[in-house]
């Protein structure tokens, strides 16, 4: 897996397929996060602002930063000038409190978190992704895996322990390339 | 003793006995140690971030498709690519203009949440359930099954949502003539469900769910995160 850091490097020498690798890795984690905050309606002229801004600002990415809470930093940032912009209709006050002030920039970090944890399982060979996905997302137990995907039991609990260690291992490796 | 299944173990799947005894075998067997060390920051990981994703205390939806970055039809959006190419030859400002009142001008396409196929229970007709996230709590269900054959007078299909285990069931409305229906859904009511269910009914005055399910699909696995 490409780390963030290095991503965030080709982005900073202007190479342009480093925005649609980033774009690719982290955009539906970012929309997921600006769905929540800014709603549906509004999250994907968000989402290019974001990313039309990374671009901009790519030069000024500190490479001792990690790349996604960089990325959602700015992605916060442009979620609170969408809230500021809004005439009519009124903010949500959850919606307000997830991006604003301290409690903001937690809730961008945890989902910087969360989409670096994306971005390592979508690294992972499609079998071991696919039970992890089940476990985690779809809280499935292994036996309820293996009659979902017809496969052995045995067969689900050697993708889910390779699959987990393998996973473990490519946030290691993120975090001694561009430890922030 | 083999050595236990620490996925599980970590995942609260073993019962009482076994974990427990899982804890005296790791006692003895280095081996077992060394891997749950590394079994435990995967699941560390993957735990917390499921939680992250679940912090309004639904299922993690699956993540939504992002509209692609070169998408360009003659109307649509200038793609933040060739907008910052123009950035990039100093178009900054013009660029961005155009960009800003496109991209408000557009009505973007709602992003399908989740495809079912319906299978048949009696007969032979197929069709298909579409999923649709309408916003954060609505959801588009539309379906189509073209060959559901004519049924005539006195007669005629209806879709229900369905909870195989409990056998509890929501009448959602009838099929159309051409077996097309479209509902709007809370999200919430979805989630108590995870099947759908067309029937033949009788004219007969009498609410309920029929005898005869003409087709099923099961959509929980459809979205579950495999589309993320």
């Amino acid at each position: 897996m490409e780390s963030g850091a290095t991503l965030g490097a080709r982005l900073a020498v202007r190479d342009e397929s480093a925005l649609e690798d980033a774009y690719a890795t982290y955009g539906p984690s970012v929309l997921a996060y600006l769905r929540r905050y800014v709603g549906p309606d509004e999250a994907e002229d968000v989402l290019q602002r974001t990313f039309l801004d990374v671009w901009r600002s790519a030069e000024r990415y500190d490479p001792d930063q990690r790349f996604a809470g960089w990325l959602f930093t700015i992605a916060r940032r442009r979620a609170v000038d969408c809230l500021r912009g809004r005439r009519h209709s009124v903010v949500d006050v959850e919606a307000a409190r997830g991006l604003v002030g301290e409690d903001g920039r937690e809730t961008a970090e945890r989902h910087a978190d969360a989409a670096e944890v994306r971005a390592a399982l979508d690294a992972l060979p499609e079998h071991e992704r696919e039970v992890l996905e089940l476990a985690y997302y779809a809280d499935l137990t292994q036996r309820e895996i293996a009659a979902r995907l017809d496969v052995p039991l045995g067969t689900v609990k050697a993708r889910a322990a390779r699959g987990t260690r393998r996973l473990g291992t490519l946030l290691r490796g993120n975090d001694d390339e561009g430890s922030r | 003793m083999s050595h236990p299944d620490l996925f599980a173990l970590l995942r609260g799947e073993l019962t009482n006995a076994e974990a427990t005894a899982a804890g005296a075998h790791l006692a003895a067997c280095s081996a077992c140690r060394a891997e749950l060390a590394e079994l435990a920051v995967g699941n560390a990981l993957l735990a917390r971030a499921a939680r992250i994703l679940t912090e309004t205390g639904r299922r993690p939806a699956p993540l939504p498709v992002v509209p692609s970055l070169r998408q360009r039809t003659p109307r649509r959006v200038p793609s933040v690519l060739v907008t910052a190419a123009a950035v990039v030859v100093g178009l900054a400002v013009g660029a961005t203009a155009v960009f800003l009142v496109e991209r408000s001008a557009d009505e973007s396409a709602p992003t399908a949440y989740a495809s079912v196929a319906l299978d048949p229970v009696e007969g032979s007709a197929a069709g298909e359930v579409r999923m649709v996230a309408e916003s954060d709590q609505h959801t588009r269900m539309t379906i189509e099954a073209p060959d559901l054959p004519g049924v005539g007078t006195g007669h005629f299909y209806y879709a229900w949502l369905l909870d195989p285990e409990t056998d509890k069931m929501l009448p959602l409305g009838q099929v159309g003539p051409g077996g097309t229906a479209s509902f709007e859904l809370d999200d919430s009511l979805l989630a108590a469900y995870s099947a759908v269910d067309v029937s033949l009914e009788d004219d007969d005055g009498d609410p309920g769910h029929s005898v005869t399910s003409v087709l099923r699909g099961t959509y929980t696995e459809a979205a579950s995160p495999t589309t993320f």
